[in-house]
């Protein structure tokens, strides 16, 4: 997890200079990526599969485009946008990023800024691993409470492995056998937050015991149709 | 391993409101490209743009009502159910529209949730920028090819023909602005010497794919076979690919060996030619590279516009009538073949050919790539 840039800014200065113009749902998934890196196998080949942001934009991005809405043609000055304003709002800049700062030709997998997708990135990683199609992925995302105003922003993100692996860095092993979906009547009000359902996970991760767990999604982090349910098996790194 | 067929499509674009129509205006030639009052209006370089006929009452939600049309469209044909169905598909970015001095803001994804509310499992939003489309469609059939779907919606739709992306991605050096005395319609022009950008368009379309397994069951028709995907990254630049188009041929040859194909074994080539500069030579260089001009190739988008996350759909949609009828729509727009692009370039009119099976490729902004491999029905 991560809520500053300022670990991304000294930790990985060319990294930072290529994102430091983006938002910073962006600037926070790629951090995150960076963080997780230390611990892949092999960087250049792991599949990169990214949440874009629910909260799309900057307040850049906004206030240009009311200044726009605003203009009128025949005052004749011909408008101008910065360039980067409008990347604000593309959907795949985190994935592109960090495949260019890994230089990763790999697999690359974008999911859309939708609620609930968190999950459906993890189902297909492991679908992707059980059929030996990969050995690890990079899951990771960033977002924001509101685009407009630009206020708190999150990052959250998992290295999956088929290799036996330490979580975090604990001396514990996480296995994720699988992912239960049930459709639910209710329709509960969901809160689309890409990287909020990944980080309530970890935490859950982090306080569960060793042996079997069982983590039911948080209903407004689910897509509103379907509860979701985890399971795995929490061991020590040893055994 | 199951087969993967396409038992119906749907599509909406500038060229019209309907695969059959839209296949009509590229046979014939036409353009859906148009000179737009919201982009003069708001000072825009470039007022050329793909827009859909719509009602006006319903033009803040488009991002909402073109992919329910497409989709619509393609599940009568079909004959399948959004319960039955899983959903792989993109909405795109978020609509930014201007409407009297004010700014229309709406959620992609909220798009998204609203499209996916009566679909069967999977639900996913796919979101790699300009290769969308193409890789929802893959996703889909990855997913019945391995036995755990038997039937999936695909596509894509965008709805971002608005003053905001038009002027910045102008600001990005993409658009092609206006000219003195042009035709809009002839404002892009893939592949040509002159070419100078791509011009924006709204569409939408959506293939049913299906095991050819449960086609049989159903008694529904194959409209033509998914034989392969492929994706790959250029991790090279965010606003342009490689000058060699290393990651463009990455995933084509990805995208062949998926099918168990040599080179030799595709007809036709339907290039993603968005008509900028640079975009158009890599792709070329990369398709010299492995087809020589042994593959005819045509570009769709200087006759309905650059449709984004919906583009790769329209051309799977295209791909699949190339290959039912054995007629390739010519490239709108290029009078004067770049010389450095090296491939038998389709020009001015349809060519006829034995179409057994197309390629059809997507490069993303940003370098996400990834390309189709689409089959003509077994006779």
């Amino acid at each position: 997890m991560l809520d500053d840039v300022a670990e991304l800014r000294a930790s990985a200065p060319d990294v930072w200079r290529s994102v430091r113009r983006f938002n910073t749902p962006v600037q926070l998934a790629v951090g995150v990526a960076q963080r997780l890196a230390s611990s892949t196998l092999d960087r250049s080949n792991a599949d990169l599969v990214a949440l874009a942001p629910c909260q799309a934009g900057s307040p850049e991005l906004y206030r240009s485009a009311s200044e726009l809405a605003a203009y009128d043609d025949r005052v004749g000055r011909g408008f101008r946008l910065n360039p980067t304003y409008t990347l604000h709002a593309v959907d795949n800049l985190a994935l592109s990023a960090v495949s260019i700062a890994f230089g990763n030709r790999a697999c690359g997998m974008g999911f859309g800024g939708a609620a609930g997708q968190a999950w459906e990135a993890l189902e297909w990683i492991q679908q992707r691993m059980a059929e030996a199609s990969s050995v690890e992925a990079l899951l990771f995302a960033g977002d924001q409470e509101d685009s407009k105003r630009g206020s708190a922003a999150l990052g959250a993100g998992l290295l999956l492995s088929n290799q036996p692996t330490r979580f975090a860095d604990t001396d514990r092993r996480v296995e994720l056998s699988g992912l239960e979906w049930s459709p639910t009547a209710e329709g509960p009000r969901v809160q689309p937050h890409a990287a909020r359902g990944l980080a309530e996970l970890l935490s859950a991760l982090d306080r569960a015991e060793l042996g079997e767990f069982r983590y039911s999604v948080p209903v407004d982090q689910t897509d509103g149709r379907s509860r979701v349910e985890l399971r795995g098996v929490i061991s020590c790194s040893a055994s | 391993m199951q087969r993967v067929v396409v038992t119906g499509v749907g599509a909406v674009c500038a060229l019209g409101s309907s695969p059959d129509t839209i296949w009509k205006g590229l046979l014939e030639n036409r353009s859906g490209i148009r000179r737009l009052l919201e982009l003069a209006r708001a000072g825009a370089r470039s007022t050329a743009g793909g827009a859909i006929e719509s009602d006006p009452a319903h033009e803040g939600d488009l991002d909402r009502s073109l992919p329910e049309r497409a989709i619509a469209q393609a599940l009568a044909q079909s004959e399948a159910t959004r319960g039955a169905a899983g959903l792989c598909w993109s909405t795109g970015l978020d609509t930014l529209r201007l409407s009297h001095g004010a700014t229309i803001h709406r959620s992609s994804g909220e798009a998204f949730q609203q499209l996916a509310q009566h679909f069967g499992r999977p639900r996913r939003m796919i979101a790699v920028a300009c290769a969308s489309g193409t890789q929802a469609i893959g996703e889909a059939y990855r997913e019945i090819r391995s036995g755990r779907l038997d039937v999936c919606v695909a596509g894509g739709s965008s709805a971002m023909l608005s003053a905001c992306y038009t002027v910045g991605f102008d600001a990005l050096g993409a658009i092609a602005v206006d000219r003195p005395d042009e035709d809009p319609a002839d404002a892009c022009k893939p592949f040509d010497r002159a070419r100078r950008g791509f011009v924006l368009g709204d569409g939408a379309a959506a293939l049913v794919l299906e095991s050819a397994t449960s086609a049989q069951v159903r008694g529904a028709r194959s409209l033509g076979e998914i034989v392969g995907f492929g994706t790959s990254q250029d991790a090279f630049d965010l606003n342009r690919p490689p000058d060699d188009g290393c990651g463009a041929e990455l995933c084509i040859r990805r995208t062949l060996a998926d099918a168990a194909l040599d080179a030799a074994e595709i007809d036709v080539v339907n290039a993603h030619g968005t008509a900028t500069a640079i975009g158009d030579l890599a792709e070329a260089r990369a398709l010299a590279r492995v087809f020589g001009r042994r593959a005819p190739v045509h570009s769709v988008k200087g006759a309905l516009g650059h449709t984004m996350s919906a583009a790769g759909a329209i051309e799977a949609m295209v791909a699949l009538q190339v290959c039912s009828t054995g007629y390739v729509p010519p490239t709108r727009n290029l009078v004067s073949p770049d010389p450095r692009c090296e491939l038998d370039l389709i020009q001015q009119s349809p060519r006829s050919l034995d179409v057994r099976r197309v390629l059809s490729t997507s490069f993303g902004m940003g370098g996400q790539n990834a390309a189709l491999i689409l089959e003509r029905p077994t006779r």
